[in-house]
């Protein structure tokens, strides 16, 4: 079933010393889907990658993967994982094919045509060292070692930052189609808005430890934002419901983002002392207003 | 502040190295105590001499690496940074002992020639290799006649001689700099691929181990193409994927072995006597240092490989943690492997040509003992927690009981007295626990204690 989750956390908590980062988290990942996570830099994007895997341990809550606690996932679920860690520099004392084949040992589906495949498109070098790679040869080694041991879920964390336009284009280009050729749920964290529109069919935007809106990025396309200036007595009193966002950017001045039809009946329904613009964000714009 | 913070990462910091200083500061406050007053101004200036030139070796050889980094990135004013931290380690180490050994009355001269040849055998042996121990069988010849040591001009000439060494130890840091400069820049871009290639590619860092258990591995990982190179143990295959080896150079053993003979036969030749006691725990220094070493080298590429870890503990046939456990017992057994056997093969071969007597050779397994169950409980304790904090915590308190239980232990006498076995047990206490703390507790994979972050703050400067 396409529609079945294949990852629920429910009330993640984690803290690093007094710093909370993840605060009661809620998170449902249907099978098929491709959610670009975006947040700001330390706002807990690799800590919940992370926690999904069960790869560090929980304050509290609880996260499944096809239904198994990720705390101890069984080999079974495990061969349907694949992660690209946000550091590109993995195994640097082995060369590429080194490492492909001490990986290769631990998965029974590991696919070598595939990594020949990708690495001959890629240009990549398995002969080389990977400690003297670039970073973004290592970022698309990494990613070859995901995809060559053919997951069912991909967690890809900034996979890539370090990679020149044309490489990130090609590997973009690879996952929709590995996406079109078979079941593949993908969860990429990334600050790069334009690819994660590529890719991805949906955005997660991860602010003040939760997931603060998770839709269809055609959702985000279809959003509009007012800009509200008034006394601020006068703009406490206002509320707008449907919005999908209002923060206050200053004294006096809110920012809300709503859907066109509602920010038209809003600039209807307003009283005159209070001044409204509504401009039309573009996908980067809106999503950043969740994590200002 | 910004030499003190780099002092402090640099040296100041690691465990090892606070638990060394502090017991050699508490022996040398013992000493002080029971020693004759005439004798306390130079009791201070050669235990001072000791640490520094302990700490002048391990602070070259740091300082190196980093003037290294630093050349290749570039980074404005790294050396000048360096050489204040230097100056700021003279002060500390060599000129504060030298001003309260000349108090308790040691003649200027004589506390200066001590305190400067410490650091300057330590700068020797760190930058100039360890070639150095091999002159000292060649002391011997002039230690018979010790008269010459005291003469003013010998003096003199010793202090110079160590003063231009010292002089010349602040070149390193700029020498460094201009050589990591001219080097290959790693991680810089693509185009150095092909120019590497040449060099040979590194293919794996470890070969097959088949002593600790050799059918251990196919209960684990599927069967191996015969075209890879592959490990036949876990702990061998833990060891290729984390980045070190458990392999034991027996050829290396070997000639460290007959170094070792020859040393302790040398200095007999030269000597005679039983004085080549001195060699001998010399010897045993080295064969501890390198036992150190290669657990060190586990832990440390335990600590600094939580990504590889991260991708491996994902892996459908990752083995299970009571596998896991076990390999890394069996990881820090191997390692310990050619150090100890050199030890022996030495200590068997001094004990049979009566080169050293019983008594030595007990309070040299003693230390050995000590040396090794301190620094495998620190790794235990390591693995079966996470926590930096703790690491430390965990290290210093190890490190301190074993340390006391061998000194009760060494100086008990008779040898089956009541202090023997009192040190012996609070020898065994601390790693025991750490041993039984680790199999208890979950497995923590990946470990995510790191230590570069300790030193992120002053080594980014």
């Amino acid at each position: 079933m396409a529609d079945d989750p294949v990852i629920v956390a429910r009330g993640l908590r984690k803290s690093y010393g007094r710093g909370r980062v993840l605060d009661q988290l809620d998170l449902t990942v249907h099978a098929g889907a491709a959610i670009g996570l975006l947040g700001a830099n330390g706002a807990g994007k690799t800590t919940l990658l992370k926690t999904l895997l069960g790869l560090i341990p929980l304050d509290g809550g609880r996260t499944t993967v096809f239904g198994q606690p990720s705390s101890a996932l069984p080999p079974e679920v495990r061969q349907r994982l694949g992660y690209v860690p946000q550091t590109p520099a993995q195994f640097s004392w082995l060369t590429g094919r080194a490492m492909l084949r001490y990986v290769s040992r631990f998965y029974p589906t590991f696919d070598w045509d595939y990594v020949h495949s990708l690495s001959t498109r890629w240009k990549l070098s398995l002969r080389t060292p990977i400690g003297v790679l670039s970073p973004g040869q290592q970022q698309r080694l990494s990613i070859v070692r995901a995809l060559a041991t053919r997951p069912g879920i991909l967690i890809l964390d900034e996979p890539i930052a370090s990679l020149d336009p044309a490489t990130r284009i090609a590997v973009i280009d690879e996952l929709t189609a590995e996406r079109a050729r078979r079941p593949l749920t993908l969860i990429f964290s990334s600050h790069l808005i334009g690819d994660l529109e590529r890719l991805c069919s949906q955005l997660a935007v991860l602010s003040a430890g939760r997931i603060a809106v998770l839709e269809e990025v055609q959702w985000f396309r279809g959003l509009v934002r007012a800009r509200l200036e008034a006394d601020e007595g006068l703009l406490a009193g206002v509320s707008v419901p449907s919005a999908a966002m209002t923060r206050k950017s200053g004294e006096g001045r809110r920012v809300v983002l709503l859907e066109r039809a509602i920010a038209d009946r809003l600039r209807a329904t307003l009283p005159t002392s209070v001044n409204i613009t509504i401009d039309q964000p573009d996908l980067e714009s809106a999503a950043s207003e969740w994590m200002s | 502040m910004k030499a003190w913070l780099t002092l402090w990462g640099l040296l100041l910091r690691r465990p090892v190295i606070s638990i060394l200083l502090g017991m050699v500061y508490l022996t040398t406050v013992l000493l002080i105590v029971v020693a004759a007053p005439g004798k306390r101004g130079a009791l201070v200036a050669l235990m001072s001499a000791f640490v520094a030139g302990g700490l002048s070796a391990v602070l070259s050889e740091r300082i190196r690496r980093h003037c290294l980094a630093a050349g290749s990135l570039g980074i404005p004013g790294h050396s000048q940074l360096m050489h204040r931290t230097q100056g700021l380690f003279l002060i500390l180490f060599v000129a504060a002992p030298g001003v309260v050994a000349c108090a308790l009355g040691l003649s200027p001269l004589t506390t200066a020639v001590t305190l400067l040849l410490g650091p300057a055998v330590g700068i020797a042996l760190s930058v100039y290799g360890l070639w150095w121990i091999m002159l000292v069988p060649a002391l011997g010849r002039f230690d018979t006649h010790t008269e010459w040591v005291s003469l003013p001009i010998t003096q003199a000439a010793g202090a110079a001689a160590s003063l231009w060494f010292i002089w010349r130890w602040f070149e390193l840091p700029g020498r460094s700099e201009r050589i990591g400069q001219e080097g290959p820049v790693r991680l810089g871009d693509s185009r150095h691929e092909r120019a590497i290639r040449h060099s040979g590619p590194v293919q794996r860092s470890n070969i097959a181990v088949d002593l600790f258990d050799p059918h251990a591995h196919d209960a684990v990982l599927p069967p191996i193409d015969p075209n890879i190179e592959a490990e036949r143990t876990l702990p061998a295959a833990f060891a290729t994927g984390l980045g070190y080896s458990v392999r034991t150079n027996w050829r290396f053993t070997a000639y460290g072995t007959a170094a070792g003979m020859t040393a302790l036969i040398g200095w007999h030749v030269l000597r005679g006597g039983q004085a080549e006691i001195t060699s001998y725990v010399m010897i045993c220094m080295v064969c501890g240092v390198s036992l150190v070493a290669r657990l060190q080298s586990i832990l440390q590429r335990w600590m600094r490989t939580s990504t590889e870890q991260a991708i491996l503990r994902i892996a459908p046939l990752w083995p299970d943690p009571a596998q896991v456990k076990r390999a890394m017992l069996g990881s820090t057994l191997l390692v310990q492997r050619g150090a100890l056997a050199a030890w022996a093969a030495i200590t068997l071969c001094g004990w049979a040509l009566d080169l050293v007597s019983n008594t030595c050779v007990f309070r040299a397994a003693l230390a050995l003992a000590g040396t090794s169950l301190a620094f495998s409980g620190s790794l235990w304790a390591t693995l079966a927690r996470r926590q930096v904090r703790e690491w430390h915590t965990a290290t210093v308190a190890i490190g301190i009981t074993v340390g006391s239980g061998a000194l009760i232990a060494a100086f008990g006498a008779p040898l089956l007295s009541l202090h023997v076995a009192l040190g012996l047990a609070l020898m065994l206490a601390a790693p025991a626990a750490a041993l039984a703390w680790y199999l208890l507790a979950p497995a923590r994979i990946p470990i995510s204690v790191d230590p570069r972050a300790l030193s992120s703050r002053p080594t980014s400067i």
